[in-house]
């Protein structure tokens, strides 16, 4: 039968376990960079109105992704 | 954090064009609009015969192939945004910002300028206002260039009236 489902197909390459643990690489990193960031933009940016619009677009943006990580890893 | 000198005045604050930060963010574009071919791929099986859908592993490696573009896209924009000259009454500030862990910051007095050259090369740059300021100084640095910022002219002109109304407050004092 000519049937295949990326689904499966991804399930079988990558193990729950294995993408937990990219889970909590990939979110540990984002905490990281956004330390970063946060310093960079609090002690160097000149315009603080501009610098507060992109910490919350930044802020918004990275937790839904990391929401639809753990919605992918809750309905594995 | 820059600190300014006493009746220190800024006049402008430039950083380069926004064409050239659309330039470096060109190939990050294509890179987000990879998964895209999750979406077209079934498509394409389905009209070989073969039946493709999309599971949660497909939507997990999205979400982060997206939060690692959105990270990317953040840093290089702070690269953007942090690299700044900024003109004052009495000196050009240079801040270079290179990466998140390598800036630079280092001014000239405007009493030192000796010569400022505009550059506006190319066909985009024409069209788009935007090029190179160079200021030749007396200092240890001896050419401050400002690379792709919007106005050139502008810029010159305020560094060139800036210097001018120094020395003659210089000369009359």
């Amino acid at each position: 039968m000519n049937q295949l489902t990326t689904g499966v197909f991804l399930e079988r390459l990558i193990a729950p376990r294995v993408m937990w643990s990219a889970f909590l690489v990939t979110t540990s990193l984002f905490i990281i960079v956004t330390i970063i960031l946060w310093y960079h933009w609090r002690t160097y940016a000149l315009q603080t109105q501009t610098i507060r619009i992109v910490r919350v677009v930044y802020a918004v943006g990275g937790l839904v992704f990391v929401a639809l990580q753990l919605i992918a890893l809750l309905s594995l | 954090m820059l600190e300014l000198h006493e009746n220190e005045r800024v006049m402008k604050a430039v950083r380069q064009h926004w064409f050239v930060f659309v330039l470096e963010m060109f190939f990050l574009i294509i890179l987000a609009l990879l998964p895209l071919l999750e979406f077209i791929l079934p498509s394409a099986a389905r009209f070989l015969g073969i039946s493709l859908s999309l599971g949660s592993p497909a939507l997990f490696l999205t979400a982060t192939w997206f939060l690692f573009v959105w990270v990317t896209f953040f840093v290089v924009w702070t690269n953007y945004y942090l690299d700044t000259w900024i003109v004052t009454d009495k000196r050009v500030i240079d801040i270079e910002q290179k990466g998140l862990f390598n800036r630079s910051v280092s001014e000239c007095s405007l009493d030192r300028v000796q010569d400022v050259t505009t550059e506006v090369k190319g066909f985009l740059p024409t069209l788009l206002r935007y090029g190179d300021v160079t200021i030749q100084t007396a200092g240890e640095q001896e050419r401050f260039v400002m690379r792709n910022v919007p106005e050139p002219y502008s810029i010159k002109d305020a560094i060139v009236r800036a210097h001018g109304s120094l020395q003659t407050k210089e000369n009359g004092a």
